[in-house]
C-alpha cells in the first residue's frame, strides 16, 4: 500500500528499484535521454530562428570586430533603403559595450543578431519594391 | 507571327493592360468606397472622428472628455505664441495673413517653386527661419501649440488637396507616400495598411484600430497616453516604432510626402482639428 502511495506522489520517478550499472542500462532509460535531446534540439532551432549563431572563437577580439564592422554594413544598408529596423542600433551598442567590458562571446552574440536584422531589413526592403502594389485598395 | 507580341504590347499600351500606377483620382475614389462599404452606418463626414466614428461606447467617452478638453490650454498657449513679434517685430501673422479665415486646410500642398509638399508644421517653421528665428522643434510644445490655434481656426473647413497632374513632381511625391503607405517594415513586418485598411475596426489588443479616412483631420491632437499636445509626424514615428522599425525624422520628406497622400486620402472630410484622444 505504502509502495502504491509513494507512485502517486511522485509519478514522473521510475517505478522500478533498481540501482548502479543496471539501471544505466535500463531499456526505459532512453526516455529520459530522448527529452534531453529533444530540449537541446528546440534550443538550438530557437537561437537559429533568433538569429544567433555560436561564436567560432570565443573570446576573439578580431571575430568580434569582423562581426560588428559586417553589422555596421548591414545596417547602413538597410537605412539607406529605409528599411532600418528600430533596434539594431541599440543592439550594436549593447555589444560595443559588452566588448569593451571583455564580455567577447555575448558581444559577437549581440552583433551577430545585429547583422541579421540589417540582412533582414534589407531583404524586406526589396520584397516590398515588387509587392507592395498588390496591397493598394482598388 | 513575330508582329504578333508587338501589337500585343500596343493594344496593351492604349487599354492600359500592365499600368501599374493607377490616377490618383482612381486611388481616392477606391480607397474612400473602401470605407463606405466597410461602415456603412457611418455618415462619410463622420469619419473625421476616427475611431469614434465606428465605435459607440467609446464616442460616449469621448464626447465626455470634449467638454471640458485639454487642449483649450494649447489653443490659447498657440494664440499667444502665434502673435509674439519675432526681434525684426513682424510677426507669424505676416505670414499667413489669411489666418483668421482658417489656412490649415491649405496644408499639405505641392510647391512648384520648392518642389517640395510642404505642411503646416513645416510652414511654421519656414516662416520663423526667414524672419531671423530658430526653428522650434516639430513632436510638441509651442510648435505643436501654433499649429493647434491655426487648427482651430480652420474647423469645418474640406480638405481639398490637389494632386497636380501637370507636374511629374508632384505625382512622384505622391507615389512616394503611397508606397510608404502600403509597404511593410520593421520587425513586425506591417504596413500602415495592414492596421488601418486591412484590419480597419479590429482590436490590437485593448486598442481599435481607426479608418484611414479623417484620420488627419483631427490633428494636432491631445493624446491623454502622452499628457500633451503633438504632431501628426510624432504619431507617424510612434507607429512606425511600434512595428519595430526605426522612425523617420519628423518633417522629412518621407513623412512629408506620406501625410501628402495621407490627406488627399481624406479629401472632402472637414477639419476639426485639435483634437483629444486617449
Amino acid at each position: 500500500m505504502e509502495r502504491a502511495t509513494t507512485r502517486r506522489r511522485y509519478p514522473h520517478r521510475h517505478p522500478c528499484r533498481h540501482s548502479g550499472q543496471h539501471r544505466r542500462q535500463h531499456p526505459h532509460r532512453h526516455r529520459h535521454s530522448g527529452r534531453l535531446a529533444a530540449t537541446v534540439a528546440a534550443l538550438v532551432l530557437a537561437a537559429g530562428v533568433w538569429g544567433w549563431a555560436p561564436p567560432a572563437a570565443a573570446n576573439d577580439e578580431a571575430t568580434f570586430v569582423a562581426v560588428y564592422n559586417a553589422a555596421v554594413a548591414a545596417r547602413k544598408a538597410a537605412a539607406k533603403a529605409g528599411y532600418e529596423w528600430r533596434d539594431t542600433k541599440k543592439l550594436l551598442r549593447q555589444a560595443r559595450k559588452l566588448a569593451e567590458k571583455g564580455k567577447l562571446e555575448e558581444a559577437i552574440a549581440l552583433a551577430n543578431r545585429a547583422k541579421r536584422q540589417g540582412e533582414l531589413g534589407l531583404m524586406q526592403a526589396e520584397e516590398q519594391e515588387a509587392v507592395w502594389r498588390a496591397a493598394v485598395v482598388k | 507571327m513575330r508582329a504578333a507580341p508587338v501589337v500585343l504590347i500596343g493594344a496593351s499600351l492604349v487599354l492600359g493592360v500592365g499600368v501599374v500606377q493607377s490616377a490618383p483620382e482612381d486611388d481616392l475614389r477606391a480607397f474612400q468606397e473602401f470605407y463606405k462599404e466597410r461602415f456603412p452606418n457611418t455618415p462619410f463626414e463622420d469619419f473625421a472622428n476616427g475611431i469614434y466614428s465606428i465605435d459607440q461606447s467609446r464616442r460616449e467617452e469621448w464626447e465626455q472628455m470634449e467638454e471640458f478638453p485639454q487642449y483649450e490650454f494649447d489653443i490659447d498657449a498657440g494664440e499667444e505664441l502665434f502673435h509674439e513679434p519675432f526681434a525684426n517685430g513682424k510677426s507669424m501673422a505676416d505670414c499667413f495673413p489669411d489666418y483668421e479665415s482658417g489656412v490649415r486646410q491649405n496644408y499639405p500642398y505641392w510647391d512648384r517653386e520648392l518642389g517640395e509638399v510642404v505642411t503646416m508644421e513645416w510652414a511654421i517653421n519656414r516662416c520663423r527661419e526667414e524672419h531671423g528665428e530658430k526653428p522650434l522643434k516639430y513632436y510638441r510644445g509651442p510648435l505643436a501649440q501654433i499649429s493647434a490655434y491655426l487648427a482651430y481656426l480652420s474647423r469645418g473647413h474640406v480638405i481639398d488637396v490637389e494632386v497636380p497632374a501637370d507636374d511629374p513632381r508632384a505625382l512622384a511625391a505622391y507615389e512616394d507616400g503611397k508606397r510608404f503607405y502600403y509597404s511593410k517594415r520593421g520587425q513586425l513586418n506591417f504596413s500602415c495598411a495592414s492596421c488601418h485598411v486591412s484590419a480597419v475596426g479590429k482590436l490590437l489588443r485593448a486598442e481599435l484600430l481607426g479608418p484611414a479616412v479623417g484620420q488627419v483631420s483631427h490633428f494636432p491632437v491631445y493624446r491623454k497616453t502622452w499628457g500633451e499636445i503633438t504632431t501628426l509626424h510624432r504619431s507617424y514615428a510612434a507607429c512606425n516604432r511600434q512595428l519595430r522599425a526605426a522612425s523617420a525624422k519628423p518633417q522629412s520628406r518621407v513623412y512629408r510626402n506620406l501625410e501628402f497622400f495621407h490627406t488627399y486620402m481624406s479629401n472632402g472630410i472637414p477639419l476639426n482639428g485639435p483634437g483629444g484622444r486617449h
